[in-house]
C-alpha cells in the first residue's frame, strides 16, 4: 500500500509538469500581454509618462524573453532577472491587472474557495448517498420514481437561475441579502470565531445552489451502480447464508457499488472550481472563479496561469485521493489484479 | 421420514406481457444422507426449484401453490412456503439447517472480503462463534482437502484456483452443519479433473455429516457418479423419477431416453447422437464454389514449428511472464478434424488464435500451405493476409456475444463476402440462402435479428457466417460448451455432416473429451502450453500413454455407475503438474519436451532433461 502511494505520488510529478507547460502555452497563445495592452492604451491617449515604468516591468518580469525561458522562470526552474523566483520557490508571480502580487490577490479567495467546495462535496455526498441507496432498494416503486423526478428537476434547473430565485425569495421573505460569503463587517477583519460563524451561515445557500445538480447526478449514478450489484450471484449467496437484508446490503453490494462513486471525487473537485463561476458572480461570492474570468480577460498571465495550475493540482489530488480510497476498499486494486468481467 | 418433502409446488415468473410457469406441480422427497439429482435442460425449472426451497427467488418470481416441508430438528417440521421471505424464522434456517452452493464460485464469493471472513460470518450469523472462529475456519477448510488453510483463509477469491474457490464455498455452506445441501450445478464451471475431486469430496462429506444433497445438474455423468435418486424435469414438470442407476440404464420416459441419447459418450462415436428436435441441414453443392487452392487430402495445410507465445501477467514486470504456448510443433492435415483438448489455462485457445494469426508467436513460425508452396504467416503482405483470412474462419464459443444484435442475419452472412468483394449483391443473398439451408435454418428468417433466435440457432448462424467465404480451415473454439445437451447434439451432428460432405479442415477446441471423440480424427492433448500427447482419436481413447491424458480420461464421470471415477489416476490433484509426471514424462521448469512416436502416428511428450 505504501509502495502504491509512493508510486502514485511520483507519477504526479511528470503529470504536473506537462499540465503546467500546457497551461502556460495556452494562456500565451493570444498575441500580446497585459502590459503591452496597457501600453497601447496609454499611447492611444498620447500619454508617455507611464510607458517607461511599463518597459521596466516588462524587463523585471522577463516578459521580453522567449516562451520556454518565460515558462522556466515562471516555474522557478531558470533564473530570471530577479534570480530563481518562481512557483517552486513559492513566488506565485505578479498580477498586473490588480497591481498586487498573485498571492495577495488570491490569498483569502483561495481559502474561501476551498471552504465552499469542501462544503459542497460534503453536502453532495451526505445527501446523495442515503437517497441513492434508498432509491435502488426500492427500485421501480413510487418512491423511486419520485426521487428520479426530483433528480431530473435538480439536473434541469440552471443553478444560476436557482441562485437568482433564492436571492429574491430570501429578500422577499426574510428581508436578508444572501450574497457574499460573510457579513460585510467581517470582510477585511482577521479570522475569528464570529467571522467563521458568519461564513457558515452564508454558506448554506451557495452550497445548495452549486451542489444540487451534482447531487442529482450522484443519486442517479449510485442507484444504477447498486442496482447492477443487487442481482449479482454473491448477493444471492449471502442471502442464502441467512444474512439480514439490511446488513447484507451494507456489507456486500453497497461496498462494491462505491467504486465508481469514489472515482468521481477526482472529477468533482476541479469542476466545482470552474463550474461555479456564474453562481459566484450572481451571488457575489469571493471565490476564485470570477477572479479567473477577470484575469483571462485582461491577459494577466501570472494570475490566470496560477489559478489554472491550482485547478490542475486540485484535479490530481482528487484523483490521488480516489485512487487511494479505491485501493483501500477493493483488494483487487490493491493487489494489482484487474477485476474480471 | 424424509428431511425435505415438496408437494404440488408451482412457481411463476412475471415477465413483460404475462407470466411464465417455471414449476408446474412438483412433488419431491429427500431423506437424510441421500442424494437426489434434479436433471433438466435450461428452462426446465431446476434452478427455480432450488431457489424456491431457499426462498431466494428473484423479485419477479412467486410461489403460487404447494408446500415445502423441511424437518427443522427434533422431528418438528416447517412449511417454508408459509414463512416470510425476509423474516427471522427463515433466516435462522438458511445457512444453518439448509445451505446452498452455486455454479460460479468466483462470482458467488464476495470479491472484497477474505475467504476466512466470509466463512466466519456464517458462524456469527448463526450464533456459533463461541469458540475460536479462526480455528473453526481453518479446521473446516482442511477438511475440504485444502492443504494450507491459513493462507486460503486470508486470501481473496480471485487469488485462488477454481477448485479451491468451490472448496471454500462448500466449507462456508457446511460450517454450520446443515442437514440439507442444495448444490446448483456445483461442478459445471470446473475442469474435469477438479470436478472429479469435488464430487469425491461431496460424497465423503455426505457420509461424515449425514448430509442430504439436492443436486441440480444437466450432466448425467455427474448424476451417475453421485446420485442415489434422479428426478428429470422438463418445462416445470417431473418427467420421470426413481433410483439413479435404473433411470440411466433403462429410461422409460421418451424425454429421458432422448436426453440420454443426446450425450456423446467416449468410444461410441459411430452411433449418431440423438438430438431432441432434430433439424436437418441440407448441404448445398455450392458450398465450394471458390477455386480450391488447398493441398491434397492428408497433406499439411498449416504447420506450426516450435511455436511459443508468452503473456506478461502484469504490466512492466517481465519476470511475471507465463508461457501460454511453449514450443508447440504440429501439422494440420487437409481434410482432417483435429481436436485440441485441455483444461482451462492449458493454452488451447491461444493455440487456435495463433493459427488464425490473431496473435503473433514470440518464437517459431507458422506456415500456410497452398498451391504447392508454403508461406510463413509472419511474412505475409496485406494481400496475402486477406487471402489467408478468407481461407481460415472461426466459430466462437458464445453464440450471444459473437453476433451483432443490430445486424440482420442476411447482413451477418453477406458481410464477409462484401468485405472480400466476392459476388454481386443478389448472388450474395442467394449464397446466404444456401448457407441457411446448410445449417438447417429456415431461409425465410434471413431478415430477422439475432434476438429472435435461440442459443443453438445463433450458433448455427455463427457457423454459417464462418462458411460464407468457403474457407479451407474452420477453427471452432468451444462451439458447444455454452449449449444445452440436446442443442449440443444438434450442432455436433451438423458439424459432422459438414465434415463428411466437404473437404473442410477442422480445428476443434474443447475441454470435453467426449465431444472431441465424437468429431475428431486426431486429438492433441494440451497441458501447460505443451502438447503432451498427439494421436488418432481411437488410439488416444483406447490406449492413452501419457499420465495427464490418463488422468483426464479417468476423471470423466461415466454414465455407467459401475465404472466409478478412478481417483488413483487423478494423482491427488497433481495430474496437471508437469514436474510430478513420472519419467520419462517429467518436464521440469520450462522444458518444452519432445514428441516421441510411440506407436504409428501416436506421439507423447518426453522430458529432455
Amino acid at each position: 500500500m505504501l509502495r502504491y502511494t509512493l508510486k502514485r505520488l511520483l507519477g504526479m510529478i511528470p503529470a504536473l509538469l506537462a499540465a503546467s507547460l500546457l497551461i502556460f502555452a495556452v494562456i500565451d497563445l493570444p498575441p500580446g500581454d497585459c502590459l503591452s495592452n496597457q501600453m497601447a492604451e496609454l499611447k492611444s491617449r498620447g500619454e508617455t509618462a507611464g510607458t517607461e515604468r511599463l518597459e521596466f516591468l516588462r524587463h523585471e518580469f522577463d516578459l521580453d524573453r522567449s516562451f520556454l525561458e518565460r515558462y522556466a522562470i515562471w516555474m522557478g526552474l531558470w533564473p530570471g532577472s530577479r534570480g530563481f523566483s518562481g512557483l517552486l520557490q513559492g513566488d506565485w508571480g505578479w498580477s498586473f491587472e490588480f497591481n498586487k502580487s498573485v498571492a495577495s490577490v488570491v490569498g483569502e479567495t483561495l481559502a474561501l474557495t476551498i471552504i465552499v467546495n469542501a462544503a459542497t462535496v460534503l453536502f453532495i455526498y451526505a445527501l446523495a448517498f442515503p437517497i441513492g441507496v434508498y432509491a435502488a432498494t426500492r427500485a421501480y416503486g413510487w418512491s423511486d420514481y419520485g426521487i428520479t423526478l426530483a433528480g431530473y428537476l435538480g439536473l434541469a434547473v440552471p443553478n444560476f437561475l436557482l441562485a437568482l430565485a433564492l436571492l429574491y425569495y430570501a429578500n422577499a421573505w426574510f428581508g436578508t441579502a444572501i450574497g457574499g460569503l460573510m457579513a460585510p463587517e467581517y470582510a477585511d477583519q482577521p479570522w475569528s470565531l464570529a467571522k467563521l460563524g458568519s461564513i457558515l451561515a452564508h454558506l448554506i445557500v451557495p452550497v445548495i445552489v452549486i451542489g444540487l445538480s451534482g447531487t442529482a447526478t450522484m443519486i442517479r449514478r449510485l442507484r444504477a451502480n447498486l442496482l447492477d450489484e443487487l442481482h449479482k450471484p454473491y448477493v444471492i449467496a449471502a442471502r442464502a447464508k441467512g444474512l439480514r437484508e439490511r446488513d447484507l446490503l451494507v456489507k456486500y453490494p453497497l461496498r462494491l457499488s462505491l467504486a465508481p462513486f469514489i472515482a468521481d471525487i477526482g472529477n468533482l473537485l476541479p469542476s466545482l472550481v470552474s463550474g461555479s463561476v456564474i453562481v459566484s458572480v450572481v451571488l457575489s461570492l469571493p471565490t476564485i472563479g470570477p477572479v479567473l474570468v477577470d484575469a483571462l480577460r485582461a491577459q494577466d498571465h501570472f494570475l490566470s496561469g496560477f489559478i489554472l495550475l491550482f485547478t490542475a493540482v486540485l484535479t490530481m489530488i482528487g484523483m490521488l485521493i480516489s485512487d487511494l480510497i479505491l485501493a483501500l476498499v477493493d483488494p483487487r486494486v490493491r493487489l494489482g489484479e484487474t477485476p474480471r468481467q | 421420514m424424509s428431511l425435505l418433502s415438496i408437494r404440488g409446488l408451482k412457481v411463476e415468473f412475471a415477465v413483460p406481457g404475462g407470466t411464465i410457469k417455471a414449476l408446474d406441480g412438483i412433488d419431491l422427497d429427500l431423506a437424510p444422507g441421500q442424494t437426489l439429482a434434479i436433471v433438466g435442460e435450461s428452462g426446465s425449472g431446476k434452478s427455480a426449484l432450488a431457489q424456491s426451497i431457499m426462498r431466494i427467488l428473484p423479485a419477479n418470481g412467486r410461489i403460487v401453490a404447494g408446500g415445502i416441508s423441511l424437518e427443522v430438528g427434533q422431528g418438528r417440521r416447517r412449511d417454508l412456503v408459509r414463512l416470510n421471505e425476509k423474516g427471522a424464522a427463515l433466516r435462522r434456517l438458511r445457512g444453518a439447517r439448509m445451505a446452498m452452493i452455486f455454479q460460479e464460485p468466483m462470482t458467488s464469493l464476495s470479491p472484497v472480503h477474505t475467504i476466512g471472513s466470509q466463512i466466519a460470518e456464517m458462524l456469527s450469523l448463526h450464533g456459533l462463534n463461541g469458540g475460536d472462529a479462526a480455528h473453526s475456519v481453518h479446521t473446516i477448510l482442511s477438511k475440504m482437502g485444502i492443504s494450507d488453510p491459513e493462507r486460503v483463509a486470508s486470501s481473496y477469491a480471485f487469488e485462488l484456483s477454481g477448485g479451491q474457490r468451490q472448496r471454500a464455498m462448500i466449507a462456508m455452506a457446511l460450517i454450520c452443519k446443515p442437514a440439507l445441501l442444495i448444490a446448483d450445478e456445483p461442478t459445471t464451471a470446473l475442469d474435469v479433473t477438479t470436478q472429479a475431486e469435488i464430487l469425491a469430496l461431496l460424497k465423503d462429506l455426505q457420509r461424515e455429516f449425514n448430509l442430504a444433497i439436492l443436486l441440480i445438474t444437466h450432466d448425467l455423468g455427474v448424476v451417475a457418479q453421485i446420485a442415489d435418486e434422479v428426478q428429470v424435469l422438463y418445462e416445470g414438470r417431473t418427467m420421470e423419477r426413481g433410483p439413479a442407476q435404473d433411470i440411466l440404464d433403462d429410461p422409460r420416459h421418451p424425454y429421458t431416453k432422448a436426453l440420454i441419447g443426446a450425450i456423446p459418450v467416449i468410444g461410441r462415436r459411430s452411433t449418431r447422437l440423438h438430438a431432441l428436435r432434430e433439424t436437418k441441414g441440407s448441404l448445398p453443392p455450392a458450398l465450394h464454389s471458390r477455386a480450391n487452392h488447398a493441398p491434397p487430402r492428408g497433406a499439411p495445410i498449416l504447420t506450426l514449428e516450435n511455436v511459443s507465445k508468452r503473456f506478461a501477467l502484469r504490466h512492466g514486470t517481465p519476470a511475471h511472464e507465463s508461457a501460454a504456448i511453449n514450443g508447440v510443433t504440429l501439422a494440420l492435415r487437409t481434410g482432417e478434424c483435429l481436436g485440441i483438448v485441455g483444461e482451462s489455462g492449458s493454452g488451447k485457445s491461444t493455440l487456435a488464435r495463433l493459427m488464425l494469426r490473431a496473435l503473433e508467436p514470440d518464437q517459431g513460425r507458422i506456415l500456410f500451405h497452398r498451391d504447392g508452396g508454403a508461406m510463413p504467416l509472419s511474412a505475409m503482405d496485406r494481400h496475402a493476409i486477406r487471402a489467408f483470412r478468407a481461407s481460415i474462419q472461426l466459430v466462437f464459443q458464445d453464440p450471444y456475444g459473437s453476433l451483432d444484435p443490430r445486424m440482420t442475419v442476411r447482413d451477418t452472412l453477406t458481410e464477409p463476402l462484401d468485405i472480400h468483394g466476392i459476388a454481386t449483391r443478389p448472388e450474395r443473398i442467394e449464397r446466404a440462402r444456401h448457407l441457411m439451408r446448410a445449417v438447417g435454418l429456415d431461409e425465410r428468417a434471413l431478415g430477422r435479428y439475432p434476438l429472435a433466435f435461440s442459443g443453438g440457432q445463433r450458433q448455427r448462424i455463427g457457423i454459417a457466417r464462418a462458411l460464407a467465404l468457403s474457407p479451407e480451415i474452420l477453427v471452432l473454439d468451444e462451439p458447444v460448451s455454452a449449449l444445452d445437451v440436446s442443442v449440443q447434439a444438434q450442432i455436433l451432428n451438423l458439424l459432422r455432416d459438414l465434415k463428411d460432405a466437404s473437404n473442410l479442415t477442422f480445428v476443434f477446441v474443447s475441454h470435453n473429451l467426449a465431444v472431441i471423440d465424437y468429431l475428431a480424427d486426431r486429438v492433441a492433448v494440451m497441458c501447460r502450453g505443451r502438447i503432451v500427447e498427439l494421436a488418432p482419436a481411437e488410439a488416444l481413447f483406447k490406449d492413452a500413454r501419457h499420465p495427464y491424458t490418463k488422468a483426464l480420461l479417468a476423471a470423466i464421470p461415466s454414465l455407467d455407475k459401475a465404472s466409478r471415477i478412478d481417483f488413483s489416476a487423478l494423482r491427488g490433484g497433481n495430474a496437471s503438474d508437469p514436474a510430478a509426471w513420472e519419467a520419462p514424462f517429467t518436464l521440469l521448469g520450462d522444458d518444452q519436451g519432445r514428441l516421441v512416436e510411440v506407436d504409428q502416428d501416436h506421439f507423447t511428450a518426453y522430458g529432455t532433461s
